[in-house]
């Protein structure tokens, strides 16, 4: 049930929505069914509720050469059938570690980056860990946010609205998505994104995301310059991870209260995956 | 806003709000019902559909967006050809108990067999994710799947299926499941009458405080709110009686007005609130939305009190007194056994093992949140009350004899269908009597249906027990003494029966399978300001035996002996039956040795070591946990019930009539809710009268139904006691019939022979004949009678057992720890359990594995969780309060033996919870187990990776120091 009244409206243009969207008191729904839960417990109270379901262009995936470009209402079921999207093995398993099949049918991207609830966490690991570029629709017409700036910088500002996020597939990496399903539960408490690509087993490149043992999914760029370069091995791999530490990551879930636990999984999934490579 | 759509094929209109979810839409719209409310936020999947074709949490989903969309809900799954393979299956298999669940599982399968129609175990399980069982377990939904999928393909095999002959022992397809799979069934909230009004109830989320005021001013200017009620109107009702008052100890109650039996609270928190859920006021408006609308705009004026959630803590000096009449917030104080003697054994014994357990608070949260409906017609006086309770009659008497002081023969109670209890439905609220009087105050029908939070608040929590336990015995493993003391937290009231639960229960239950010379419980009664305490499935054996099979462990672990072996060395003996346990039990009948034999060889017990060493070679830490048990089932034995405290009979009864036309109903004192009671007592019937099962009709759910008094379903006591009632009622028949025919074939009665639903008389078989149907119609003429009969085929019949029951067994968890991350996988589990004489096996292998699952939530995941700082149920909803999912388990194995009890003429044992309580302890000690060479003794529920994981790191620390 939900408590606060409120209109609805779904236009049929972009244009349409990013006026509508521009009003006072209007938020925007993508469809995605975590906005549902929000508006339930009272964290969104809007006064007019624009959808995107009747704007067209925003259910598709496109392969341009290495780049593919998915749709804000691509819903996670939808990608996990896409052949271009499945070619992608960190964003595969990250969709594949999402457990609920109701939630997989009805949380979109668009969805996860608006909303980024703790389900959402192993999609916008791997997009962190592939360098997504956000493309957005607004007032001022259209622009590129990359998805770390994107988290740390505060998001969109008032009428802009997701239109799709754009990733690079380079082959060349080996992408993979580790996690701890916390009782089975369907409850990520850490998840690891990692592309990696190795010369003489030595790390030449490597990008890592973490989501659910972090408050915000986040890239981890001063551990992947610890593992830059160096030769892969237990004990290497444990020396960098010794340098991660509470203080640099805001370390927090809602099912685990010891953040030290945390963290502790976050360096064995870590640890996991590089040595998996 | 205007909305249009196909749902189940049809086009459909309809105006709604921009606000109105999926669900609301198709069942208040729509009156399309079998699309369930469960928890509200994506957690249950009670309220799956498919939305173009995708499985859909309908709770999740805006109506608006469903513009043009093709609905498909579970009354649009069978067609004109018949039920879709997957309703028939689950029928088939057994997937459906009481069936709130089943609709939103079987639309999740639905839509997994439009894509994959040869689906793995693996495959169905993850789709499964979405979807809850609380009361069933997953097994018996998996085979349902695989058979539909055959089915679908055309390669269904059509198996033999095992039959004895007989009704009794048979897995007879259930009755009523029909309804239940195509969402025909209708529960409490499903449920509407004319002019009918809606309630919300306001709680408190102070858990301590003295009311300054309450301003329902702006609530009652809400649109369509009829009325606000508070406790200003409401000072003509009762307190809530508390019916179980031991007499053998000291009790420290609220008063009653009654003077006949204690208090607890009153329908309002008049001006202090003892937790947070107390309940102060209520909206009635038109609508449900209307009404939770306007409470939200009532203000209260609350001046803060300290708080205590500790039952330990609660005893202690300058602790916050929650009643006046309970000093030391002690409701009772009592020992079982003689503790002087049992410390002196233990002081005198070769080892002894101590610990500290706490058995944590658990939540019932059944996927169906409780409810009620009432109305009153002024005309005649005559009250009714639908609610989903297990307990009908004992409502009827408690509402009108101590809370509304109303006629008992005004009011009827009917039972709709009833999703799973889990034995927190098995109480009086003070919600359901309000509902009642608003409806009579009102003039007009009311409903109340509560909120997934609300039921966090309001409805019984259990288990919530610290135990202080000392275990000895002889180096060589033979115990020689066990004593507890422990606390019990039962909240801030006494809810009417659950003063019983920490008593008897528990007390009289602790030395489980085994020969204990000496024993004693010392156990606290304690208020605190949490939620009111209940019994729960497993309802105190599973607290008492979570004791026992732990300290046995430890003890066998102390002495360096093998576990399984120092169980089998003090176990009962077949021979020593009737057994006196020490403690006030006196255990019927078994073999408890054979089950742990079975168990141990299932499990594979002689490999453990090298089953440890190559599961060590993956990285896990793998362990074995045995749970051996025997639990008191069967009330029963009412005088034995009255001694304890019960102030209520606990005999079984059955009421027969045989119609003229030879049909037979028969009304049960039992209450189901899931068991199956509508099919296995027509079983037991049909077998009795050796009649066709379709000439019976059970009925039940009624009180107005013709039954003097029905005890109702709990504590596995239905098939033992209300089903040897059947059986009673049967034999009366028959009598009556045999006596009739003697009567009128003018022969001996010792001649006459009752055989294949005739009366025969022996000498003339082919002359002297008669179908009961005919003896049914004779007697209903009445025209030549014997001296002294009356006319007609119908009698009462009670049966009021001179013992309880105890069902045993053993049951096994193999577990897999891994060593980095402390996850812990459930590998293999094993249960061997004995239930006397089954009367419909599938229907037991159902209960089993609903307890098995909630015995593995208990150990691994479920606890009630309070904030210290405001006392507030923090896992107000199944995403907080974690319940397990069909990942959570390998294949579970179930065998049984079957030792007839000398408790009743059926044999019977009871099953309903009794296979939960050794779950717990299996597990835990099978982590344990695994944790052995990390010197980890004990780890108190629910163990969590996390716990693990601090527990490793501590003892690294230590020997690192």
């Amino acid at each position: 049930m939900i408590l606060n009244p409120f209109s609805y409206s779904a236009p049929e243009t972009m244009q349409e929505a990013v006026l509508l969207l521009s009003e006072t008191g209007s938020e925007l729904f993508t469809g995605d069914q975590a906005y549902v839960g929000s508006a339930k417990r009272g964290n969104s109270k809007p006064e007019s509720l624009v959808s995107l379901r009747n704007v067209p262009g925003l259910n598709s995936v496109i392969q341009y050469g290495n780049q593919l470009e998915i749709g804000s209402a691509v819903t996670f079921a939808a990608m996990l059938k896409d052949i271009a999207v499945c070619s992608v093995p960190v964003l595969a398993e990250a969709l594949k570690a999402v457990k609920d099949p109701h939630f997989k049918n009805h949380s979109n991207v668009g969805g996860a980056l608006y909303h980024n609830q703790p389900a959402h966490g192993p999609v916008l690991a791997a997009f962190l860990t592939l360098d997504g570029k956000i493309n957005v629709t607004g007032p001022l017409g259209n622009r590129q946010i990359a998805i770390d700036t994107y988290f740390s910088d505060g998001g969109l500002t008032k009428g802009e609205i997701i239109r799709s996020i754009s990733l690079i597939v380079n082959n060349s990496l080996s992408g993979s998505f580790h996690f701890v399903d916390y009782l089975k539960a369907g409850k990520i408490v850490c998840g690891v994104a990692i592309l990696i690509s190795t010369n003489n087993n030595s790390i030449s490149r490597i990008s890592i995301s973490a989501c659910g043992c972090v408050a915000i999914p986040s890239r981890l760029k001063s551990l992947e310059n610890s593992l830059t370069g160096i030769q892969i091995s237990k004990e290497n791999i444990s020396a960098a991870l010794n340098e991660l530490s509470e203080e640099e990551l805001v370390i927090s879930n809602p099912t685990i209260s010891n953040s030290a636990y945390l963290l502790h999984l976050l360096k064995v999934l870590i640890k996991r995956a590089v040595l998996k490579s | 806003m205007e909305i249009s759509n196909y749902v189940n094929g049809h086009a459909c209109t309809s105006e709604i709000e921009g606000r109105t979810l999926l669900v609301n839409y198709l069942r208040e719209n729509l009156e399309l019902t079998g699309t369930k409310i469960g928890c509200s936020s994506a957690s249950c999947g009670t309220c799956t559909v498919l939305l173009n074709g995708k499985a859909t949490k309908s709770c999740q989903i805006l109506a608006a967006e469903t513009q043009g969309s093709e609905i498909l809900t579970i009354e649009g799954l069978a067609t004109s050809e018949g039920l879709h393979p997957l309703q028939n299956a689950f029928w088939e298999n057994f997937a459906v108990q009481n069936g709130f669940s089943t609709p939103g599982t079987i639309m999740s399968m639905v839509e997994l067999l439009n894509e994959n129609t040869t689906p793995t175990d693996s495959e169905i399980k993850d789709r499964l994710d979405g979807n809850l069982s609380r009361e069933s377990g997953y097994e018996q939904v998996v085979a349902s799947v695989h058979a539909a999928a055959a089915k679908i393909n055309g390669t269904e095999q059509t198996a033999d299926v095992p039959s004895n002959g007989k009704y009794v022992g048979n897995s007879v397809k259930t009755r009523d499941t029909e309804k239940l799979i195509t969402g025909e069934g209708k529960f409490i909230a499903d449920m509407e009458l004319p002019g009918m009004l809606h309630a919300a109830i306001l709680q408190s989320p102070v858990a301590h405080a003295i009311i300054n005021g309450i301003d329902t001013s702006e609530a009652e200017a809400m649109p369509g709110v009829v009325r606000v009620f508070t406790s200003k109107d409401t000072g003509g009702i009762m307190p809530m009686p508390v019916i179980w008052i031991p007499p053998f100890a000291e009790s420290h109650f609220l008063p009653h007005p009654s003077g006949i039996v204690p208090g607890s609270h009153t329908v309002f928190a008049t001006d202090r609130v003892r937790f947070a859920g107390d309940q102060l006021a209520a909206v009635v408006a038109e609508t449900r939305q209307q009404a939770y609308d306007a409470l939200s705009k009532i203000k209260v004026d609350y001046e803060v009190l300290p708080i205590v959630l500790d039952a330990e803590e609660a005893t202690l000096p300058g602790a916050p007194q929650l009643h006046e009449t309970a000093p030391g917030n002690i409701m009772i104080h009592t020992i079982f056994g003689d503790s002087e003697a049992t410390e002196k054994a233990i002081a005198e014994s070769e080892v002894v093992v101590e610990q500290k357990i706490y058995n944590q608070r658990m939540m019932h949260n059944t996927l169906e949140v409780r409810g009620a409906l009432a109305k009153y017609d002024p005309s005649t006086q005559d009250y009714t009350l639908w609610a989903n309770t297990q307990i009908p009659y004992p409502h009827r008497l408690l509402i009108s004899l101590y809370v509304l002081g109303i006629p008992y023969n005004k009011l009827r109670v009917i039972v709709p269908f009833m999703g799973e209890s889990n034995g927190c439905k098995g109480n009086l609220y003070p919600d359901t009597p309000l509902v009642l009087w608003m409806a009579k105050e009102l003039g007009r029908p009311v409903k109340w249906i509560d909120t997934r939070a609300g039921f966090s608040r309001n409805t019984a929590q259990s288990r919530d027990q610290i135990q202080h336990v000392k275990i000895a015995g002889t180096a060589e493993g033979k115990l020689t003494a066990l004593s507890c003391v422990a606390f019990s937290n039962v909240g801030a009231y006494p809810v009417i029966n659950a003063p019983g639960q920490p008593l008897a229960l528990i007390g009289r239950s602790i030395p489980g399978a085994y020969v204990i010379p000496h024993s004693s419980y010392e156990i606290n009664v304690v208020y605190t300001n949490k939620v009111p305490t209940a019994p729960m499935r497993g309802s105190g054996r599973a607290e008492a035996i979570f004791l026992i099979e732990r300290a046995i462990e430890m003890f066998a672990r102390k002495i360096g002996k093998d576990p399984a072996e120092v169980r089998r060395m003090n176990m009962v003996q077949p021979e020593q039956f009737p057994y006196e346990n020490g403690l006030g039990w006196t255990y019927d009948s078994g073999n408890y040795e054979n089950t742990l034999d079975i168990a141990l060889e299932k499990a594979g017990y002689s490999s453990l070591g090298s089953q440890k060493a190559e599961a060590r070679s993956r990285g896990k830490l793998l362990g074995l946990g045995i749970g051996s048990y025997v639990a008191v089932a069967g009330v029963g034995n009412s005088a034995k019930m009255g001694g304890e405290g019960l102030m209520s009979g606990t005999w079984g009864s059955a009421y027969i009539h045989v119609a003229p036309s030879g049909e037979v109903a028969i009304t049960t004192g039992a209450q189901p809710h899931g068991q199956s009671q509508q099919t296995t007592f027509a079983q037991i019937a049909a077998q009795e009268l050796q009649i066709p099962m379709e000439y019976i009709t059970i009925k039940h759910s009624d009180t107005a139904n013709p039954l003097y008094y029905g005890q109702a379903s709990y504590g596995s006591r239905s098939l033992s006691v209300e089903g040897v009632a059947v059986q009673k009622a049967c034999q009366l028949v028959i009598k009556k019939a045999k006596d009739f025919a003697a009567y009128l074939f003018k022969m001996p009665l010792e001649l006459i022979e009752y055989k294949e639903g005739r009366v025969i008389g022996i000498p003339a078989p082919e002359q002297a004949v008669m179908t009961l149907q005919q003896v049914a119609l004779m007697l209903w003429f009445g025209w030549d009678l014997p001296e002294g009969m009356d006319p007609g085929l119908e009698g009462s019949s009670y049966f009021d057992p001179k013992n309880f029951n105890f069902p045993f067994g053993t049951h096994i968890a193999v577990v897999e720890i891994d060593e980095e991350t402390c996850e812990i996988d459930l590998v293999k589990y094993i249960a061997v359990d004995d239930f006397g004489t089954v009367v419909n096996p599938e229907v037991v292998a159902g209960q089993t594995y609903g307890n098995i699952v909630l015995g593995i939530g208990q150990a691994l995941a479920e606890e009630a969780k309070y904030s210290q700082e405001t006392g507030q149920v923090l896992s107000d909803d199944l995403d907080s309060y974690t319940v397990p999912r069909s990942g959570w388990l390998p294949k579970v194995e179930l065998y049984r033996t079957e030792t007839p009890s000398p408790s009743n003429p059926l044999g019977a044992k009871g099953a309903g919870d009794v296979s939960n309580p050794p779950v717990a302890p299996a597990m835990v000690n099978a982590i344990c187990d695994a944790l052995s060479e990390f010197d980890v003794k004990h780890i108190d529920m629910p163990v969590t990776p996390q716990k693990i994981w601090e527990i490793l790191q501590h003892q690294t620390v230590q020997s690192e120091s």
